[in-house]
């Protein structure tokens, strides 16, 4: 057991989160990736349970991807680090840095960094998904997950003016994050510079941390693009946390588009089977046509 | 081609078929299209339902009819599907295939562009359910290639490699055995071109059904191929076996003294001239086994995974609605500060978090302490009153006049002494450095004579770095030594 190339191993997965053989498109390896990448795809079984075991201690897990993933070149793996579901948080690996990035002062309170934060995060996430028409579980089209800094500063000034047109001095008792994220009224409200600013501050740190990266698009425009690791994070954590964002109605709605397909198929199987009918399915009492 | 390049075998190499394959009139395409033609029409057709009248369908193919459009879509297919086998499933920029394509048919880039749009866009095609032959359905999957919303960019779709695979020769998957079966009889009878093109086209199917595992495994959306794969499972994982098995044969086979000897003859008689070489053979059947063993993989995580998977029943999020709906909330619950943290802490950003590792919080811990000789306790005895001294004593025993002439000569800090003390005390006895500053705790151990007094006071709060490692922290203090009964002016010492 090669405990010295075990340790490398180890601290190049936590620091970069991601190891690519062959390095994707628009990119060049980092400094020691093709190398660990090599050391990676060496480990024999004892070797490779014995960083598996490192890294669950750690509440991580190391994920392979092969070239049946889209944007991994042929011939080329993959390894990422995810979250382990169940892990504790408090890890090596923590979101303290983050805050302190996103700051714009240094006095700021904690909870104004966060909702400054969440907000950003919710409204790229919504270019990376919902404008694509794209499910979580879709991690294989990260490659088609793209967002630029104007788009993100566009869109966060537009939600920022909706709740001003609502209330333009909200009661940071009642909607502190509101409070927090229009800034108050005159001098202390939220300008187009400290938008700037903070989707600046956002997008770096995303990009530094993996999760986002900074590619040349075709037509010469500097994108961010989502990188697999994040994609497949999200996929993993997302019935443990991103569920809460999720409107109950649509769940609901989804559920019972579910249940009619269950339904209507269990009908059409019936004809050819003598099989019982789901439960689900008598107990629904919308019908379906059949159409895709 | 070494296993350096990760793929043993690189499609296209040695002049292996990745387009259409050899048809002496026409394109493999045309053999598709020949044969749905009339079916579009009759898609497409104006006749009403039990109308009386009958129309012939229609011989003028509207705007270009020299098939310029029809062409270069299956060029463009054809292109997008050699950068997919050399690169990945990705985008790629078709700006230099339009430059090139313009020119070779005399047209504009524009046109070609136009063909990639309509490609990219998908229509509904309408058909009605085999099984009751009443029941409507429809499908959108008619898109043949996937473009980015900026620039040209595109890349296949599924719908675009299955018409590919069916101009070059379509066939089920659970005849894929048999399909691989053809690579044992090539070899055995010395059908070696034959060989790399059965090979080629297995091996883009292996990749095509492993990406459609992929897509049922993702998207919630693609029941009708989830049931599919669900309900066929063991027939799937059958042909899985058997493809793994036979291929496994042929590499065997590659080993025998006898196809050796065959296949070198043939690459030294045409072979080589065409860029092949015995490592072309084994590479290729090593890319299959490879390619099997992914996909393999992949299934067994879909039957494993995709009936427990929560989110497949919730589809594309509102992420922007739940943003508005984030501003209007009351920060408690899963809007409040402690829960986002743990949120992210999870999918959010990471860093390393060096605050709970910094050295200082650690120093002295975790530090290994050798175990020193015990020094002998100290006692008293009734008739003798000897006494060991401890080290503390012994400290300011070698130092007092040094320590006393110091103060003499104006106040002293603790400051003073952590800085620079190790320079002009002698420490030998002390475990520690700091343990110098030891009679700033209890100045009297100075021994001072009935003349003396000491004065102590507190200054700000200081943190020092010893250069032994440790560190303490605290108020400094400032010790002056007082003469009593000497005059005002003369009753502390001066610097």
């Amino acid at each position: 057991m090669k405990y010295e190339q075990i340790a490398q191993l180890q601290a190049f997965l936590l620091r970069h989160r991601s190891c690519y053989l062959k390095p994707p498109r628009g990119r060049r390896h980092r400094r020691d990736e093709y190398e660990v990448a090599q050391l990676l795809r060496a480990l024999d079984e004892r070797e490779r349970e014995a960083l598996d075991g490192l890294m669950a201690g750690m509440g991580f897990e190391l994920h392979e991807f092969d070239d049946t993933m889209d944007g991994i070149p042929r011939g080329g793996v993959v390894w990422v680090v995810l979250r382990a579901p169940d892990a504790p948080r408090e890890t090596l690996l923590g979101t303290t840095p983050v805050w302190q990035r996103l700051s714009l002062r240094s006095d700021e309170p904690k909870a104004t960094t966060v909702y400054w934060f969440t907000f950003l995060w919710m409204l790229t996430m919504s270019f990376l998904y919902e404008r694509i028409s794209r499910p979580v579980s879709a991690v294989s089209d990260y490659i088609s997950a793209e967002v630029t800094r104007e788009e993100l500063e566009a869109k966060t000034s537009e939600r920022l003016e909706e709740m001003r047109l609502e209330t333009s001095e909200p009661d940071p008792q009642a909607l502190p994050i509101a409070a927090a994220l229009l800034g108050g009224s005159g001098r202390n409200a939220t300008t187009t510079a400290n938008i700037r600013k903070r989707v600046g501050h956002f997008l770096d740190a995303m990009d530094d941390a993996g999760m986002l990266e900074l590619v040349r698009s075709e037509d010469g425009e500097t994108v961010y693009r989502q990188t697999l690791l994040c994609a497949a994070q999200i996929n993993e954590l997302f019935s443990q946390d991103l569920i809460h964002v999720v409107e109950p109605e649509q769940i609901e709605g989804e559920m019972n588009r579910f249940l009619s397909a269950n339904r209507s198929r269990a009908a059409n199987n019936s004809a050819d089977a003598d099989t019982p009918q789901a439960p689900e399915a008598r107990e629904t009492e919308d019908e379906t046509d059949g159409t895709d | 081609m070494t296993e350096e390049n990760g793929d043993l075998y690189q499609p296209g190499e040695g002049g292996a078929a990745t387009t259409a394959p050899d048809r002496p009139d026409k394109p493999g395409y045309v053999f598709l299209l020949a044969a749905s033609i009339r079916m579009f029409d009759l898609h497409d057709a104006g006749r009403a339902l039990g109308a009386d009248h009958t129309q012939p369908p229609p011989e003028e193919r509207s705007a270009d009819n020299k098939g310029t459009y029809l062409s270069i879509a299956w060029d463009l297919l054809y292109y997008l599907q050699e950068r997919e086998l050399e690169g990945a499933f990705d985008y790629v920029d078709i700006s230099s295939f339009a430059a090139e394509t313009a020119d070779a048919y005399n047209v504009t880039p524009a046109d070609v562009y136009y063909v990639s749009n309509t490609l990219a866009q998908p229509t509904q095609l309408d058909f009605i359910d085999p099984r009751d032959r009443t029941t409507r359905r429809t499908t959108a999957d008619t898109n043949l290639i996937r473009k980015k919303r900026r620039g040209q960019a595109c890349m296949l779709a599924k719908a675009g490699r299955e018409a590919l695979a069916f101009a070059s020769g379509y066939f089920k998957w659970v005849h894929a055995g048999a399909e691989a079966q053809k690579l044992v009889g090539d070899l055995q009878f010395g059908e070696y071109k034959s060989f790399f093109q059965i090979g080629t086209r297995l091996l883009n199917r292996i990749r095509q059904e492993t990406h459609d595992i992929r897509l049922a495994l993702e998207q919630p959306e693609v029941d009708d191929l989830r049931q599919s794969f669900l309900d066929n499972a063991r027939r799937y994982t059958a042909t899985i076996k058997e493809l793994s098995s036979i291929v496994g044969q042929a590499q065997v086979q590659l080993t025998a003294p006898q196809t050796i000897e065959s296949i070198d003859t043939w690459l030294t008689m045409v072979g080589e001239e065409e860029g092949y070489a015995f490592e072309s053979f084994t590479g290729l059947t090593q890319t299959l086994l490879n390619a099997i063993a992914n996909m393999q993989k992949l299934f067994s995580q879909f039957l494993e995974t995709v009936q427990s998977r929560e989110h497949a029943l919730v589809g594309v999020v509102r992420f922007d609605a739940a943003a508005a709906d984030f501003l209007r909330q009351d920060g408690a619950g899963t809007s409040s500060v402690d829960f986002l943290d743990t949120m992210f802490s999870g999918i959010g950003p990471l860093f390393p978090d060096i605050e709970d590792l910094h050295p200082l919080e650690h120093r002295g811990s975790i530090e290994v302490r050798v175990p020193r000789q015990r020094q002998p306790k100290t006692f008293r005895k009734a008739t003798h009153s000897a006494r060991d001294k401890d080290r503390i004593e012994k400290f300011i025993d070698a130092n007092r006049e040094e320590i006393l002439r110091r103060l003499e000569s104006g106040p002293l800090s603790l400051g003073e002494i952590a800085e620079n003390g190790d320079t002009w005390l002698d420490c030998t006895e002390l475990d520690g450095l700091a343990e110098m500053t030891s009679f700033f705790i209890s100045p009297m151990i100075l021994g001072l004579d009935d003349g003396a007094q000491i004065r102590l006071e507190l200054g700000g709060h200081r943190v020092w770095m010893m250069s032994d490692g440790w560190e303490f922290s605290g108020p400094d203090v400032r010790m002056r030594l007082l003469r009593v009964g000497a005059p005002a002016d003369q009753q502390e010492a001066t610097p």
